[in-house]
């Protein structure tokens, strides 16, 4: 599987990427770096412990970081949970916060598989 | 954290709270510069000041835990770093009201997300040559404006030189009263703001200060020179020197608008005036007197005393100040007059190397604290590789020992512990404010923190170390520290605070072995009561901290102890004393104090509100309780503070007396003070009766007076 097609699979726009990242060595890197990024696992730890200042600043990373690599469809559901988060520091709706996990669990099988 | 490193390359600090970020950052600006990274606010600020400011390009996340962007960039604002350090602001916001505020703090220029490595590049390459022009250029005015403060400093020097010269003196004089000005207007700026003085104003009157006798030009040289006592008329003359100068300077075409010369027009004319008024040309009195015509004037005197004249001899330092001191040279300022005794010793020690070189170290120096105020003049390369080198041996060694040592600077505030230490314990390594920290505050304590703030900001320069003993929250559990401190004191002649370094010991075991001595030495080896020494110690503290109660001490002894030692021997007699004990024990509550006095003699001390006798009742009862087959009979003697009033000694003694008392009536009995007892012999104390009579008449009538 080449790396387009990867990023195809999981809803990322590899152009996009492809456009301000200089090399797809550094793509890749980076690609594969996600699974260690914490921004997610501090997400869900904020949200459970209803501390929602974190869950803000933990959200906000990790659209920046979705953002920064081009996955559109969690940079989305993310950028959507940082702005609820901001208006109000409060319980989210579940169905965003939702959205967000299955798109990150996604990009998370992608990568797994994209190792393979 | 940041790591120290010697490099030429540029350096730029990337601080984001997501390390992937920080590395997409790091890989898009390549190999070509020196990278340190940053996860909080809090971490940027501190490393902004490990490397004081020299710091090439901050690249600023705004989210982030701990402290964010805008509260970094308003930190930065406050302490003047936005000066000396670019900052190119990174985010996902893009709302404008956020880039608004982030342009209104001084960022240099705002890229978001997601970023585009060419962008970023570039923007990062753009800042980076504007701010190396603008340093250059900043150098370039800096010499400058060296060049032209030299020069005319030059000038005013020569021309009042001339005037020193047709003196035949060796134009030590000018450059003495310059030196003089300066140290009184530092000294006084610190005692008052009164004048309205500014640093600029001290340049300015000091510069100024040289042209105070220009005037004498005019005063022809028969009189200006003549040794020995200037006769009425040749003294009218002379004081004619002041207002000349003052009309030379009125008289100048230009640069009447100039500082400068309104302040030597003042010095001119007026550096004959006395605080009382009885000075020349107007008679001008007290503060009517401009402060530089005051200074010059009383620097004037001191050096025409101390220095050689065609009319006099020099006097000493000492007499000098003796006879300006006792007013023989006419009456200055007292605050003044304060300022010099306080810079005498300075004054005698910088008239003594003044010279044409140091005068010129001097103007170079404050035009670099000038210059400093406007922009920074950076160090040589030099300086800061060895600076660099020391950091790095630093960190070395701090990373190898394993002690909890820590940085504290005062401005900013900010706490850095060593990697090793912040581990263990349980600490973050950098804190802004240890007052307002949780973690710190949670651990060390605030009153612990106050205290040791306190400790070391009573040090001095010449004793700056300072330790004490402090009980910490390590992971939870009480733990006793050493703190050493050392006191940063800065090398003004008014020292500041700036900060403190130090280590933190564990001496827990050293302590509570020590605590576990204590309580051993305090307690009586057979019963485990405590002594009667410790005793007392307690019941002495009882009385200071809770003055209002109302207490009683109990006396009790076995009676028959002594047949029982004879009859059963000393083991079994030993076991009695350990069984009442533990009676005692029983018989007494939580609060009060009981303890084996000697021999077979115990004291219980309360405190009571009422009902004294039912309390005394039940402990006699329960200690000679004969429900468990063994059984003791014991005397008991009992006095009030009520009656001794707080005063231990004589509360013994009472009760000692009631004990004796109620020993004479017959055995298993219990006997109240009362003051018929007072000439009776005691059981354990013998204070000889007289003695004991005056004492407690004199006590009594004291006590008389407090209750009244």
């Amino acid at each position: 599987m080449t790396l387009k097609e990867c990023y195809d699979m999981f809803g990322g726009d590899y152009e996009d990427v492809s456009r301000r990242l200089p090399s797809e060595k550094l793509i890749e890197k980076f690609f594969l770096k996600f699974q260690d990024d914490k921004s997610y696992e501090n997400l869900q730890n904020a949200l459970k412990e209803g501390d929602y200042e974190e869950a803000f600043r933990a959200a906000h990373t990790l659209k920046g970081v979705a953002q920064n690599l081009s996955f559109k469809n969690l940079g989305q559901s993310s950028s959507s949970l940082t702005e609820a988060l901001r208006a109000k520091k409060e319980k989210p709706g579940q169905e965003l916060v939702e959205k967000v996990a299955e798109d990150y669990e996604q990009v998370i099988k992608c990568i797994e598989q994209y190792k393979k | 954290m940041g790591k120290v490193s010697v490099s030429n390359k540029q350096r730029i600090l990337i601080a984001d709270d997501s390390e992937i970020n920080r590395s997409i950052l790091a890989d898009m600006l390549g190999d070509g510069y020196e990278i340190i990274e940053a996860e909080t606010g809090v971490e940027v600020i501190s490393i902004l000041r490990e490397y004081d400011n020299h710091i090439d390009l901050l690249l600023l996340d705004v989210v982030m835990p701990q402290m964010d962007g805008f509260e970094v960039l308003i930190l930065m604002n406050r302490y003047h770093m936005i000066e000396e350090v670019p900052v190119i602001m990174i985010s996902a916001e893009s709302a404008s009201s956020y880039m608004e505020r982030a342009y209104e703090l001084g960022v240099t220029d705002y890229i978001s997300r997601p970023f585009d490595a060419m962008i970023v590049r570039r923007r990062v390459l753009n800042t980076l040559v504007l701010y190396g022009k603008q340093k250059k250029l900043v150098r370039m005015v800096a010499d400058q404006i060296y060049e032209k403060e030299k020069n005319s400093r030059m000038l005013i020097n020569i021309l009042s030189h001339i005037v020193e010269f047709r003196n035949g003196e060796s134009g030590m004089h000018v450059l003495h009263i310059h030196t003089m000005t300066e140290l009184f207007l530092r000294r006084l700026i610190q005692k008052t703001d009164k004048y309205n003085l500014e640093q600029q104003d001290i340049s300015i009157i000091s510069t100024a200060s040289a042209l105070h006798d220009i005037g004498k030009i005019a005063i022809p040289s028969e009189v200006l020179n003549k040794p020995g006592r200037l006769t009425e008329e040749e003294f009218t003359i002379m004081k004619t020197h002041s207002m000349i100068g003052a009309a030379m300077l009125e008289k100048l075409p230009i640069y009447q608008d100039e500082k400068l010369v309104t302040v030597a027009y003042q010095i001119c004319r007026w550096h004959h005036e006395r605080f009382d008024g009885t000075g020349y040309p107007d008679g001008l009195k007290g503060e009517e007197i401009p402060i530089a015509a005051q200074i010059v004037a009383i620097a004037d005197v001191y050096d025409a005393l101390t220095s050689e004249r065609v009319y006099k001899r020099a006097f000493s330092h000492g007499k000098a100040m003796d006879m300006i001191l006792n007013g023989e040279c006419g009456v200055f300022n007292p605050l003044l007059l304060e300022c010099l005794v306080e810079i005498g010793d300075v004054i005698q020690k910088e008239l003594k190397i003044s010279s044409v070189e140091r005068y010129n170290h001097q103007a170079l120096q404050n035009i670099s604290s000038e210059l400093m105020k406007h922009e920074e003049l950076s160090a040589s390369e030099r300086t800061l590789q060895l600076l660099e080198h020391e950091r790095a041996k630093y960190h070395f060694f701090a990373s190898m020992s394993k002690e909890i040592q820590f940085e504290y600077s005062e401005n900013p505030p900010l706490l850095k512990i060593s990697d090793w230490g912040a581990a263990k314990l349980g600490v973050s390594n950098v804190a802004m404010n240890p007052y307002k920290d949780e973690e710190i505050c949670s651990v060390i304590g605030v009153e612990n923190i106050r205290n040791i703030d306190a400790m070391v900001r009573n040090t001095t320069v010449e004793n700056p170390i300072a330790q004490c003993e402090c009980e910490i929250m390590l992971n939870g559990s009480p733990h006793w520290y050493r703190f050493i401190c050392r006191a940063i004191w800065s090398s003004e002649e008014i020292p500041r605070y700036q900060g403190m370094i130090g280590k933190m010991t564990n001496i827990h075991e050293e302590y509570s072995n020590m605590l576990k001595l204590q309580e051993k030495a305090s307690l009586d080896a057979l019963t485990g009561l405590l002594n009667h020494v410790n005793a007392k110690l307690q019941i002495i503290k009882r009385f200071q901290d809770r003055p209002n109660e109302k207490y009683a001490l109990i006396i009790f002894d076995l009676d028959d102890f002594k047949r029982i030692n004879d009859e059963h021997g000393h083991k079994y007699g030993d076991a009695v004393l350990q069984y009442t004990a533990d009676r005692l024990r029983k018989s007494v509550r939580e609060n009060d104090i009981i303890a084996r006095a000697g021999g077979d003699e115990f004291l219980i001390f309360f405190s009571y509100q009422d009902h004294l006798e039912t309390i005394v009742q039940r402990i006699f009862t329960s200690l000679t309780d004969v429900s468990d087959d063994r059984s003791v009979s014991v005397s008991m003697g009992i006095a009030t503070t009520a009656i001794a009033g707080l005063d231990y000694d004589k509360l013994f003694h009472r009760t000692d007396q009631a004990l004796y008392a109620a020993k004479r009536k017959g055995r298993g009995q219990y006997q109240f003070y009362n003051d018929a007892m007072k000439g009776i012999l005691s059981m354990v104390s013998a204070i000889d009766s007289v003695e004991e009579e005056k004492r407690t008449n004199k006590e009594d009538r004291y006590d008389f007076k407090r209750v009244l």
